[in-house]
């Protein structure tokens, strides 16, 4: 519940940043650079003069739009690739779950940073390669509910009778593996959202772009951090640990729904660490 | 541990450093622009261009010429030379490794102990007052972008005088191995802290919720039942067992513990993988980075088929 | 007995935590002290301490020790403390005495006669005679007279233009003839090397431009300056010891040290907390706290550099053609069309970027040549370019471009295929190259991106690292040069001669060498050249206006603004640090040479009521106070463990009887 209404906060924030906010701050909008919290600015100015509170609203939908677009790439493939391997078996499932672990091992910021200083710095590129570095668990998961739906009494029914694969994965298996996708997906956005932010902080984002990790590369340059400007400098921060925590939250909340037995021991203590780890 | 099991985690292994081969070579051979450019001082004549290219193999196909001369190169260590630096890449990874390893390292342990430590006591009287504070806390410390907590770090506790870049106080010669050390020390307290609040959540977390299960075990039972104390109970019985997913979480998380060391390295001007990755991008240091990923990466599957292995020695039923 | 052993392994978890948070910090410890850096070998006072240590910090990395590959700010930083100059620069910015006590010049202009300075030494001890003077002028102009004169020493070449030979006539005197007269014999900005270490390096290796031959990466730094350059740690820092018989007076302090942050932030928290003693380059976001600061004196310095919107304007010289097809200039041809810069030059507003990224600590630009120098020259109202982004627009529209596809950017002409292959009927989209390390680009790279969208033209912004990537970018070799737009400047730190400037931006001969647009006109040539051979100071500067005006009009820079220079020190621990000029000027700037250095008087304030034993606290101390607060945080934390393990079995012991 607490996850819904952060959540609900900053999406709001989000669309409504034009009516509450204006236009996007342009450089030296306001009286002053680096100016201290004000009625007017109540958190005060970045070092280009610009309103920080509107910065952070605006700031938002860069994180929401990559966070949820990356995660539909994500989602997308790794639904894809899960319920093909869960459903085909054998060769092709081996092949596909080498390809997950291949991705899960990989250190994913170190891949997104690559691809993004060989794909060069836009939204685009960030979404895409957020979006093809995450899916691996997601897949996993969806492997493994394919797994025990296609052994459910009235899929093998329908097998028998003859039924295509198209037409069993459309009618039975993703009907039933639906609200394990959800709640693998907000795992994902948190992910998502967590490393544009990285990806931004390190200039591997769009640098002119307002988002919560831009903000936060600047504030560290501009010096806001020595000179007090509290405002500015745990605005972002707390906005991103807030959605993120919010996504968490709705996570955790959709597991407890779906899977009351989810303490099963080790065997699954190991899934849930990968997706624990998957948030980062 | 079955031979099959260990043979099977080896092959696995190895598939994947050598598609992390593969992707690296492709990476980096379908980039826009010339490696040429990237690997040659400004100024050179054109013949020695062509030289190059030729020297380089460049104008050969890109498969299999290309590809077997890159493996084979890999293989012997040679990851060309570092564009910015002029100095082979492999040197510049083993100067960059130490430090990053003696961040990760303190980092890690110090996070592992006190997340075992906590999360042991939140598990095993779950739904009380400390449990939720440990739940909760770790959340949040989970979400928050360590980088963000570095620069507050840097706000807090450099006023104290602690460091707030490098690694060593420059010009510093240390008069005796204890002040050296000390050195050391002041300079990693503060990236080393920090990243260790951003891992301790995680490890928290986990152990409570292995705890949390374990506790809920017959032998659970039957150790209360045979006259031991609680606290017996869980430092003799549940820790034990509940160590078992925790181990296989520590190699899993490496590459997670990589990501946050390099923009904390960043922050932090640690002279590691991590500011030499930051500072590469901006360089389009093409080798250096070829070669940090794949260092990286194979560290992370070694780590990982380490994590398997001990899992393989410490679960009865895998032993087999 | 069952009381006694739970107890007995309670104690022995806590220990074990206890025991291993500490050997956490404590063990790895050594394996670092293993790999870090070692001081380079061979200077024994490395072992002893240092003494009293100047530490500045500085936010651009220098690029090599090698004077004849050093190109950036910060490696003539690096110089003018190490070397000395022929003739150096005395405060008031005229000629002043350096290796050459005297000099003189025959009627005719054409012949100098150098007196070298007795009794001077180089760091290593050896006599510098006037062979070291003749050796370092010969190597340069002899390095255009082997091979093709592709490894010739062309950083310094313009400085000798013009020079026909060298003579050391003995020991104390050399002779240097031209074959015109030079303007700029007595501006030369060549390091005096020592013959004994050059001369067995090889055009080759000092040129750098061999990819055979290792580049001399000069780690010994043999000089003659008041300070010796005797550790390098490659992107963190450069440790200099005090030459305690440099010829000028000995420097006050024993350890200059040079440390680089790649962010200004924790460079300016460094500052305030005393672990560095000067900034060379105070973010303009910090200038203004930092003035109100206790203890620290703040510097605004007159501008002696300029910063630019430069256009690749590079266009292959025959003998320069492309040597592969993917290789030569890749800039957009476009630029190369004055008509093109010069409608782009009114969609820059230098006005804004002056307000809102530097926060008014510059002047907006219009010369090459910042406002100080001789013969500076400013446009009239008429000749202006006034910010009009819809000018710009027209002026485009007028060669042919049109925005076809309606999305606000112009389209390159359709027709235009034979002369931009690539862009002819597409967005018209530049790409514009900013420096990582300077803030203030970024924000100006953006009101440009933003006003340049107003003309409909398209930008796409890239950070990227100074060196050695925008270098390149710039630099027309045979691979490189496929910079379009970027953002730059030029200290004028190399003299207040106009000539650096003139030539070493603009001039033809420079391409491939000094010049980054890559700008090429032969009527500016042949000024520069009649200006270069002009003693009279008046007629000079008639041509050296001319060619600030052609420059300004047809060139390929928009100057931008020209920056105050920003420093700040610690003064409640420092005095007798100078500036160059002595009014008006900066500190650790790269004009000062020799017995002119800014920071060879600067010593530590006597502490009040404390004694001489107060100075050896500016030592390196390592962070051992740190150090000690760590060790006390260990302690903390262990000790919060330990608590929180007996708080938790305290509460649980009533719940838990047997």
């Amino acid at each position: 519940m607490v996850g819904l209404t952060i959540l609900f906060i900053f999406v709001l924030l989000a669309v409504a940043a034009p009516v509450l906010f204006g236009p996007p701050p342009a450089l030296g909008s306001a009286d002053a650079p680096l100016a201290d919290p004000s009625w007017k600015y109540p958190l005060g100015t970045d070092e280009v003069a610009r309103d920080v509170l509107a910065l952070v609203a605006y700031g938002s939908r860069i994180s929401l739009v990559v966070g949820f677009l990356a995660t539909l790439i994500s989602v997308g493939i790794g639904t894809l690739v899960g319920v093909v391997a869960g459903y085909n078996g054998g060769r092709i499932d081996t092949l596909l779950m080498r390809a997950t672990d291949f991705f899960l091992v990989t250190p994913a910021l170190v891949l997104a940073i690559l691809v993004a200083s060989v794909a060069g710095p836009s939204l685009i590129n960030v979404i895409v390669i957020i979006g093809f570095t995450s899916w691996p668990a997601t897949a996993r998961v969806i492997r493994a509910q394919t797994l025990s739906v296609k052994e459910r009494a009235f899929v093998a029914r329908s097998r028998a009778y003859g039924a295509r694969a198209p037409h069993l994965i459309r009618r039975h298996i993703l009907p039933n593996v639906w609200s394990l996708i959800m709640a693998s997906s907000t795992l994902t956005v948190a992910t998502a959202i967590f490393l544009e932010t990285t990806l931004a902080f390190l200039g591997l984002a769009d640098p002119t772009a307002t988002s919560w990790g831009t903000m936060m590369n600047r504030a560290f340059v501009a010096g806001a951090a020595g000179l007090g400007k509290w405002g500015y400098l745990f605005a972002p921060g707390v906005a991103v640990s807030l959605v993120i925590v919010a996504f968490t939250f709705i996570g955790r909340a959709f597991e407890r729904i779906l899977n009351p037995r989810l303490r099963e021991r080790q065997a699954d203590a190991v899934a849930s660490a990968e997706r624990a780890v998957v948030v980062r | 541990m079955s031979r099959g099991y260990l043979i099977g985690k080896l092959l696995h292994a190895l598939v994947t450093i050598s598609a992390i081969l593969v992707l690296n070579f492709a990476l980096f051979r379908i980039l826009p622009g010339d490696p040429v450019r990237t690997l040659l001082p400004r100024g050179i004549p054109a013949a020695q261009v062509a030289a190059t290219r030729t020297r380089l193999g460049l104008d050969e196909p890109l498969f299999p010429n290309q590809f077997v001369s890159y493996v084979s190169a890999t293989a012997t260590g040679d990851f060309g030379y570092s564009f910015q630096y002029r100095i082979p890449v492999t040197d510049l990874l083993a100067q960059r490794a130490g430090p990053t390893v003696l961040l990760v390292g303190s980092a890690s342990l110090l996070a592992i102990v006190i997340g075992i430590f906590i999360g042991t006591l939140a598990g095993a009287r779950p739904g009380r007052w400390f449990d939720n504070v440990t739940v909760g806390a770790s959340l949040v410390l989970y979400a928050l972008p360590v980088f963000w907590l570095g620069m507050i770090a840097i706000m807090i506790f450099g006023q104290f005088g602690f460091p707030v870049d490098g690694m060593l106080t420059p010009g510093f010669t240390a008069p005796d191995a204890l002040a050296g050390l000390g050195d050391i020390a002041a300079h990693l307290f503060m990236p080393a802290l920090v990243l260790a609040l951003a891992l301790v959540g995680q490890y928290a977390l986990f152990m409570r919720t292995a705890v949390v299960d374990v506790m809920a075990e017959d032998y659970i039972e039957t150790a209360r039942a045979k006259g031991l104390r609680e606290e017996q109970v869980v430092v003799r019985h549940a820790v034990p067992n509940a160590l078992l997913p925790t181990v296989t979480l520590i190699g899993i998380n490496l590459g997670v513990i990589f990501t946050g060391a390099i923009t904390l390295e960043d922050v932090f001007g640690w002279p590691g993988l991590g500011s030499l990755i930051v500072s590469s991008v901006a360089s389009r240091d093409y080798p250096v980075l070829e070669g940090a990923f794949l260092l990286i990466a194979v560290t992370v599957v070694a780590a990982n088929l380490a994590a398997d292995l001990v899992y393989g020695l410490l679960d009865p039923r895998v032993r087999g | 007995m069952a009381t006694l052993a739970h107890s007995r392994s309670r104690h022995g978890f806590i220990a074990a935590v206890a025991l291993a948070i500490a050997a956490i910090l404590v063990a790895p410890l050594g394996t670092a002290l293993a790999d870090s850096p070692s001081p380079t070998a061979g200077s024994p006072s490395a072992e002893a301490g240092g003494g009293i240590t100047l530490r500045i910090g500085t936010s651009q990395k220098w690029s090599s020790l090698n004077p004849f590959v050093a190109l950036l700010g910060a490696d003539y930083q690096i110089t003018s403390l190490n070397y000395d100059l022929l003739v150096e620069i005395g405060p008031d910015l005229n000629p002043a005495p350096g290796i050459a006590e005297s000099w003189t010049h025959s009627p005719d202009g054409l012949t100098w006669t150098f007196k070298i300075r007795q009794g001077a030494t180089w760091h290593d001890g050896q006599p510098i005679t006037a062979d070291d003077v003749a050796f370092t002028y010969n190597y340069i102009l002899d390095s255009f007279k082997y091979k093709d004169g592709s490894f010739g020493l062309s950083l310094f070449r313009d400085y000798l233009a013009g020079v026909t030979s060298v003579k050391a006539t003995d020991a104390q005197t050399v002779v240097l003839i031209t074959d015109k007269p030079s303007a700029t014999i007595l501006s030369a900005g060549v390091p005096i090397l020592p013959q004994h270490v050059w001369k067995d390096i090889s055009y080759e290796a000092a040129s750098g431009a061999s990819k055979d031959v290792k580049p001399f990466d000069n780690a010994s730094m043999i000089g003659s300056g008041p300070f010796h350059l005797v550790q390098e740690v490659k992107d963190q820092y450069v440790r200099f010891e005090a030459n305690k018989d440099f010829w000028g007076g000995a420097p006050k302090i024993d350890q200059l040290i040079v440390q680089y942050f790649p962010d200004p932030g924790p460079m300016v928290e460094a500052l305030k907390n005393g672990q560095i003693d000067m900034i060379d380059q105070v973010p303009t976001t910090e200038f203004a706290s930092l003035a109100n600061a206790p203890g620290i004196t703040t510097i605004k310095g007159a501008p002696v550099a300029m910063a630019e919107l430069g256009m690749n304007s590079w266009v292959p010289q025959p003998g320069q053609a492309r040597a592969h097809a993917n290789e030569g200039s890749l800039g957009n041809p476009w630029l190369t069309k004055v008509a093109v810069r010069q409608a782009l030059f009114h969609a820059v507003d230098k006005t804004a970027i002056v307000k809102t990224a530097l926060l008014g600590y510059a002047v907006p630009g219009d010369s090459i040549l910042s406002p100080g120098s001789p013969g500076y020259w400013s446009p009239s109202p008429q000749q202006a370019f006034d910010f009009d982004p819809a000018k710009t627009r027209s002026m485009l529209e007028t060669l042919g471009f049109q925005d076809t596809d309606g999305n606000g950017i112009l389209n390159v002409p359709v027709d235009a295929k034979a002369f931009d292959p690539k862009g002819a009927g597409k967005d018209f989209v530049l790409r514009l190259y900013i420096r990582k390390n300077q803030p203030q680009d970024l924000t100006a790279g953006e009101i440009i991106r933003d006003a340049f969208k107003q003309a409909g033209v398209g930008i796409d912004l890239q950070v990227v690292e100074e060196s050695p990537f925008l270098a390149n970018a710039t630099f027309p070799s045979a691979t490189n040069a496929d910079a379009d737009l970027y953002l730059w400047g030029w200290t004028g730190a190399f003299g207040p001669d106009p000539d650096f400037t003139l030539g070493r931006v603009a001039e033809t001969s420079q391409i491939s060498a000094w010049q980054d647009a890559n700008y090429s006109n032969p009527e500016y040539d042949a000024l520069y050249a009649q200006q270069h051979a002009q003693l009279d100071p008046t007629q000079r500067a008639v041509t050296v206006q001319k060619m600030q005006e052609l420059f300004y009009t047809e060139g390929s820079y928009a100057v931008l603004w020209y920056p105050y220079r920003l420093q700040a020190y610690r003064s409640d621990r420092w005095q007798g640090i100078k500036t160059l000029p002595a009014d008006g000027g900066a500190v650790f700037t790269s004009l000062a040479y020799g017995p002119y250095d800014t920071l060879l008087a600067a010593e530590l304030k006597p502490a009040p009521g404390a004694s001489a034993g107060a100075t050896q606290s500016t030592a390196p101390t390592g962070g051992g106070g740190a150090g000690t607060i760590v060790l006390v945080g260990l302690l903390i934390v262990v000790g919060v463990v330990a608590g929180a393990a007996i708080l938790y079995r305290r509460r649980s012991r009533p719940e838990l009887g047997d």
